[in-house]
């Protein structure tokens, strides 16, 4: 088991992060605070250093900076892009106007006038549409194609090597004018579809999608709540240890309630359903002495809150302001009849209490008010206390 | 959850705002953005750190390096008068939109 070490894996990041082309030394000192952060906060809720490293590189994905920097390189991209284009364009006129002059100005026989000229539209024709061409071929199954006529095409640089041999006499060609003509052309055409690919590939990046990705494109992890702990809004909910152990578990449900109706808070109403759904004991006792049928409650529930679908909780689901309060105001009644931990039934009066949620408006219209409620707790005490 | 163009086209107001309420770094507006949103608006740093840069660009915003809890470099953002101004602008815009709302939906709760 090879030993993990932090400041190594956060400057191999770094080196990555360079080498992909983001150089800025103070952009590379943000990310890595950034960085630290993550793997500070991963570290507090327990993950080793391996995976807190791990989870926090995943988490930023695709290093910002890269964005910002490409953003600036695409400003100079467009000035070369412009230029090549010129250039392009500008070449293969050239090249037209040049053949025509000297298919029109050379002692060329009506034959070689007749292969000329087709030829050379042909050319001329190709080359113009290259880049558009090349656009249109990008997709998978034409790379073959396009690798064949790319392999084609540098066999060309052959002629102009005869040439010049020819040239200096070391070689003796004998061919008409109108083929070397065409091999000239289609060496032109080589070049040129060179350029026209870089044009392409430069106009590629500048959509933003052909760039090279930096290294850490993991989905960023989602961690798993165990005890819904959501973050503090202001006021707090009492700790996980206050609460007996049937209340937590109650909890614990009224966050899938709130997951099952396709909500992404936990309010009164589902902290209801999951004191409801998990009533036994005590509680069930209570809420039988006060004639409520938990189904009806629900339903009654149902109607002020309409379902959504349900979706994936993702990461941790916050407790409403209301919820809060009413949970905080459980712990002040369990308090109050000097019980040790909050039960789900504290919790029932702390929602009735709270009142202006969900929970206490349906509790409310049910007929439950919290003088019965309180003594019908009490009662349901002292029996069970009494035994 | 939310559409692209919908965090994309509340990112600058919502950093201004965070911002007036003092200066504060990249990774802590990430965070308080998910705290105060209910964990509904996740920004990442992808997203956050070129609207920032633009955003000191443009003028807006302006920066220093700082020193963390921990003794780590941090660069600060902190809101520039020009920002101010900006900030008002938005806000005159989303309340517009969102006075409109109220108005059309005003059967449900908004």
């Amino acid at each position: 088991m090879s030993d993990f070490n932090l400041e190594q894996a956060i400057a191999r990041w770094r080196r990555q992060l360079t080498d992909a082309g983001l150089k800025s030394p103070e952009a590379l000192d943000e990310l890595e605070d950034h960085l630290r952060d993550e793997i500070e906060r991963q570290l507090q809720s327990g993950a080793t250093p391996r995976t807190a490293f791990e989870t926090a590189a995943a988490r930023m994905g695709e290093a910002p900076g890269l964005k910002a920097e490409f953003a600036k390189l695409n400003r100079t991209n467009a000035g070369r892009q412009r230029f090549l284009r010129a250039f392009y364009f500008g070449a293969v006129a050239f090249i037209a106007l040049v053949n025509t002059w000297t298919l029109v100005a050379f002692e060329t026989g009506p034959m070689e006038k007749a292969v000329g000229f087709p030829a050379l539209s042909l050319v001329v024709l190709h080359l113009a549409c290259l880049p558009h061409l090349l656009g249109s071929l990008s997709g998978r199954p034409y790379w073959r194609l396009v690798k064949a006529i790319k392999l084609a095409s540098s066999l060309l640089w052959l002629w102009p090597t005869l040439a010049l041999l020819q040239a200096v006499n070391l070689v003796n060609l004998q061919m008409g004018m109108i083929p070397s003509m065409i091999l000239w052309y289609l060496c032109a055409a080589q070049g040129l579809s060179v350029v026209a690919y870089a044009l392409h590939d430069l106009s590629r990046r500048d959509g933003g999608s052909g760039g090279p990705l930096p290294p850490f494109q993991l989905q960023p992890q989602p961690v798993p709540p165990t005890w819904p702990t959501p973050p503090e809004f202001g006021i707090s909910i009492p700790a996980p240890q206050q609460f007996a152990p049937h209340a937590r578990e109650a909890l614990t449900a009224a966050s899938e309630e709130a997951a099952r109706l396709g909500h992404d808070f936990i309010g009164t109403e589902h902290v209801l359903l999951g004191v409801l759904k998990l009533a036994h004991g005590a509680f069930e006792r209570v809420l039988a002495g006060l004639h409520l049928e938990p189904a009806l409650v629900r339903v009654e529930i149902e109607r002020f809150v309409p379902a959504q679908p349900a979706q994936a909780a993702a990461g941790t689901i916050p407790y409403t302001p209301r919820a809060r309060k009413a949970l905080r105001l459980a712990a002040r009644e369990a308090k109050k009849l000097k019980q040790p931990r909050i039960g789900a039934e504290h919790i029932f009066l702390g929602l009735l209490l709270e009142g202006s949620g969900v929970a206490g408006r349906v509790l409310r219209k049910l007929g439950v008010n919290s003088v019965t409620l309180r003594a019908e707790i009490a009662d349901r005490l002292r029996e069970t206390q009494t035994g | 959850m939310l559409t692209k163009e919908l965090v994309a086209a509340s990112t600058e107001p919502l950093i201004l705002s965070l911002l007036a309420e003092g200066e504060s770094y990249g990774y802590a507006l990430i965070q308080e953005v998910k705290r105060r949103s209910g964990d509904k608006i996740e920004w990442t740093d992808g997203m956050l750190y070129p609207v920032l840069h633009r955003m000191e660009r443009e003028g807006w915003i302006q920066s220093r390096w700082g020193r963390a809890e921990s003794g780590r470099k941090r660069k600060y953002y902190s809101l520039k008068s020009d920002g101010k101004k900006a900030l008002q602008k938005q806000r005159e815009q989303w309340v517009t939109v969102s006075r409109l709302f109220k108005r059309l939906w005003k059967e449900q709760y908004v």
